[in-house]
């Protein structure tokens, strides 16, 4: 029996370009997508590359965040602090429809999260092939 | 560089508190100002030793231009520096801490065990040498322990540090910290390290918005 091909595979990456572009635009709905967006851009190919690379095996629930930010931490030190952060900030944008003020604990411009996340991800790409773990 | 070999300046130290000059400082430190980087010679002086004077006199001041202003760059942040073209006098003082505010401690110590607790000490002294040096101005420390919404069971330590800045500036800090707190990742045992890396996130609140 063949199945339909609902969704083709994707690199998360291509998020972050989508993120960009939904940030520009003036509309609040498009910027607090964009916020969405860029953490999943991080996360997913945090998650993707560290799994590629023999870092961690992923469970594919939402433990995985967990995961994935203490496997950062462990493997390339206080990245997985900025990706924590981004993921708070993220949850704030997406969870709180009240106005939110630059002051407000989380909050982070869509500038900040699009260059974190873009450091993020250079330097999960960047990282070499792990032969340690089992 | 300071390379010159002959004397740049008499460096005489004097404890304020109780009035005592010790007259000229030792010989081997009086070498170091005129044969060594002062760098070097900075950390010869006692950052501890607060309430005491050093006071450099020059010998020639065109030629203790650099070292002067190495010293004052060196010192700004944690003396008071009274300075005229013929000398330099530096009072070390007492540096002031941040204040350390626990949210909810019976939940951050629930969170802490002996190890944690041990590697937290690390983490605020590490946070107030920076500020010291770096002339953060760190309003507050604040300590609460985070539940996360999403993932069963994910608690930690959540370090918050509040900053009379923009945001700019204190996420600047923040990264400041993170190459500290690398270099710390390095010095801890394996099992400081495995609470270090698990129990422990840090954030920045600029008031100044």
């Amino acid at each position: 029996m063949s199945s339909q091909l609902l969704y083709e595979s994707i690199d998360p990456t291509t998020y972050l370009a989508l993120a960009e572009e939904l940030a520009n635009r003036s509309d609040v709905a498009s910027r607090r997508t964009a916020a969405d967006r860029i953490y999943y851009a991080a996360f997913l190919t945090s998650r993707d590359q560290l799994a590629s690379k023999n870092y961690l095996t992923p469970h594919n629930t939402t433990e995985d965040h967990q995961y994935v930010t203490e496997t950062l931490k462990k493997v390339l030190g206080t990245v997985g602090n900025d990706e924590r952060l981004l993921r708070n900030a993220r949850n704030c944008i997406n969870y709180d429809t009240r106005g939110l003020h630059r002051g407000i604990m989380s909050v982070r411009s869509l500038k900040w999260m699009i260059d974190t996340a873009s450091e993020i991800i250079h330097k999960v790409e960047a990282l070499p092939h792990n032969s340690s773990k089992n | 560089m300071i390379t010159q070999t002959r004397k740049l300046a008499t460096v005489r130290r004097q404890d304020l508190s109780t009035g005592t000059n010790w007259g000229n400082i030792q010989e081997d430190w009086r070498n170091l100002i005129h044969t060594k980087l002062i760098s070097d010679f900075a950390t010869v002086l006692d950052k501890n030793m607060v309430n005491t004077l050093y006071s450099f006199e020059w010998k020639s001041f065109s030629t203790c231009r650099d070292t002067y202003r190495q010293i004052v760059r060196y010192y700004e942040h944690f003396a008071v520096v009274h300075d005229d073209r013929w000398g330099l006098c530096i009072t070390l003082v007492e540096p002031e801490l941040a204040e350390i505010s626990y949210i909810d401690k019976p939940s951050v110590e629930r969170l802490l065990n002996h190890i944690g607790r041990r590697v937290l000490e690390r983490i605020i002294s590490i946070i107030n040498e920076l500020s010291r040096r770096n002339g953060w101005n760190l309003s507050k420390i604040e300590i609460c322990c985070v539940r996360d919404p999403d993932v069963k069971d994910w608690e930690y330590i959540l370090i918050r540090l509040l900053f009379p800045t923009d945001f700019d500036t204190a996420d600047l800090y923040l990264h400041d910290l993170y190459k500290e707190l690398d270099k710390l990742n390095v010095e801890l045992s394996s099992k400081e390290r495995d609470r270090f890396q698990k129990l422990f996130y840090y954030d920045v609140i600029a008031t100044a918005v």
